[in-house]
């Protein structure tokens, strides 16, 4: 038998894909595996819907606007404390992210296709509420004010994203993860959220209303109204803003893409 | 009589611009990684050619999972230069991982993602177009037809180690990394694993893998170093380290049988670090 040495063929040199193309593949792939956790979903957005049937009596007394504001705003952290955090933790857990980490893609990337997929849940569950508060209650707002309800809810919703983010980069274990969001969303949501309404007196509503629950439903109630904005609407944007990068600040530095 | 078409591996050793001429697809030099204080990697140089299975081989914390990391440009080095088919891992890091394939130790895909989504996603992420059609093709090629819509999590081993490797290949790189890829298959899943991976050696595709089988690595791979304490102690043909080393008083002792194998010069040299062959 004769043996020859033969020169390997040389495979095609690549570069990195366009951006738009592995955007585009990871939100598709991020709107997916969001679709196949529907339940979820739904709960997420029943959330503020089951808050306004329970305040519909504090219409009279705190004003229509005033409780469709808060509930949006108990709704928002559920979705950065509880859903965002835990999917992070659940996926860093299982070595998902350091798989996409060796493809051609940037982290930034890989995140904030995650983080789009979670501002999308946050502008569905806040028309989702306004729907059944117009259904239900008969509150309206113009067009233009439910463009900046959203816009404010994103707004607000950006800080317990940033929160959530903190809190997976300071928790290692995803079930540690959860406890802690679930412990944190408690005071947060339902505490803030009732001390708004007025039902724990004026002292605790005043201090919970520079909390990110108080400046998130700050900035709803400007947006339903825009022509009451005020100084304090102002001064509540800055404060959610800061808390947004605040905690952004030690989420993006703390935070490790292995726990291995 | 049907000439045989493998490469010789001996001309693969002697140096990165080998004797066909061919400039290597993997190049490490003299990388040096540290974690805070602890140094994994020291002093650690290789290179891969095309055409060749090349396998990093140690004890656990010798420092092979973190050169693999270095050379997907996931952990920066104190010192030292990786480069993938001639582009700086760490001056381009997307344009370098463009051109590796990986299969890692622990690969997991989003739970909720079927096969076929995952498929879609990793073609996206490395830029090649893919129809429905082309991954129903591709799914039914590597006997996963059947699953396209069964959940990655739901696989069985060998599946989903097949379902790992489409997505660490689909994009036909040059060079291709492996981390203990075999680890939890059964004995025919590995076979039929192993005759894949000399597939793609033989279409002139480079393969860097690590392993803690010893048999494995002496029947699959061209040249292997052996790395400890993370430094190279060996390097060369899997038979020319045996052959080198069966002397050793230590690789004697570690010698279960009179005819020394692989994995006694590996025990005989880890437990006896600096030795070089």
């Amino acid at each position: 038998m004769s043996s020859t040495i033969v020169r390997p063929r040389l495979a095609p040199i690549r570069t990195a894909p366009r951006r738009a193309a592995t955007w585009q593949a990871l939100l598709r792939a991020d709107f997916v595996v969001q679709w196949h956790q529907r339940r979820s979903l739904v709960m997420t957005v029943a959330v503020p819907i089951g808050f306004l049937f329970a305040w519909k009596d504090l219409i009279p007394t705190v004003g229509a606007h005033a409780v469709l504001a808060i509930c949006i705003a108990v709704g928002l952290p559920a979705m950065g404390l509880m859903g965002y955090s835990q999917i992070i933790a659940r996926d860093r857990e299982k070595g998902v992210f350091q798989r996409l980490r060796t493809t051609p893609t940037s982290t930034a990337a890989i995140m904030g296709s995650r983080i789009i997929v979670q501002l999308a849940v946050m502008a569905l569950m806040t028309l989702s509420t306004y729907a059944f508060a117009n259904l239900i209650d008969g509150i309206t707002i113009g067009a233009a004010s439910l463009v900046l309800v959203v816009v404010a809810a994103l707004v607000g919703g950006m800080a317990f994203l940033a929160l959530g983010q903190c809190i997976v980069a300071l928790v290692t274990s995803a079930e540690a993860v959860s406890a802690v969001g679930r412990l944190i969303y408690l005071p947060i949501a339902v505490i803030g959220g009732v001390a708004e309404t007025g039902l724990l007196g004026p002292a605790i509503k005043q201090a919970v209303g520079w909390s990110p629950i108080g400046t998130t439903k700050e900035l709803l109630l400007a947006a339903m109204s825009p022509d009451t904005t005020t100084l304090h609407t102002a001064t509540a944007l800055a404060v959610t803003l800061a808390y947004g990068i605040a905690f952004a600040a030690v989420g993006i530095r703390q935070f490790k893409w292995s726990v291995h | 009589m049907t000439p045989t078409t493998t490469l010789d591996p001996t001309i693969m050793a002697t140096s990165p611009q080998n004797a066909l001429g061919v400039a290597p697809l993997l190049e490490v030099e003299d990388l040096r990684l540290a974690y805070g204080r602890r140094v994994a990697v020291d002093g650690v140089s290789f290179f891969v050619s095309p055409g060749e299975i090349f396998g990093l081989l140690g004890p656990n914390g010798a420092g092979k999972t973190s050169t693999l990391s270095a050379i997907e440009g996931l952990l920066a080095p104190e010192r030292g230069r990786i480069s993938v088919v001639g582009i700086d891992v760490h001056k381009r890091p997307l344009d370098a991982r463009a051109n590796l394939g990986i299969q890692l130790q622990a690969t997991s895909f989003q739970k909720d993602l079927s096969v076929f989504e995952v498929i879609q996603l990793y073609a996206g992420l490395y830029g090649v177009p893919l129809t429905s059609a082309d991954i129903r093709r591709l799914l039914a090629t590597i006997d996963l037809g059947d699953c396209a819509t069964m959940k990655s999590g739901h696989l069985s081993g060998g599946q989903f180690q097949r379902l790992a490797l489409a997505t660490a290949t689909l994009h036909d790189p040059p060079l291709l990394l492996l981390d203990e890829p075999t680890t939890g298959l059964d004995p025919q899943a590995r076979r039929q694993f192993w005759a894949k991976i000399e597939a793609i050696r033989d279409s002139g595709r480079a393969i860097l893998l690590t392993t803690h089988s010893m048999e494995e690595a002496h029947a699959v791979c061209d040249r292997i170093s052996i790395i400890d304490h993370g430094r190279v102690i060996a390097t060369g043909s899997p038979q020319h380290i045996v052959d080198s080393n069966r002397d050793r008083a230590e690789v004697r002792a570690a010698a279960r049988r009179a005819d020394v194998t692989l994995e006694d010069v590996f025990i005989g040299l880890t437990s006896h670090a600096g030795v070089a062959a």
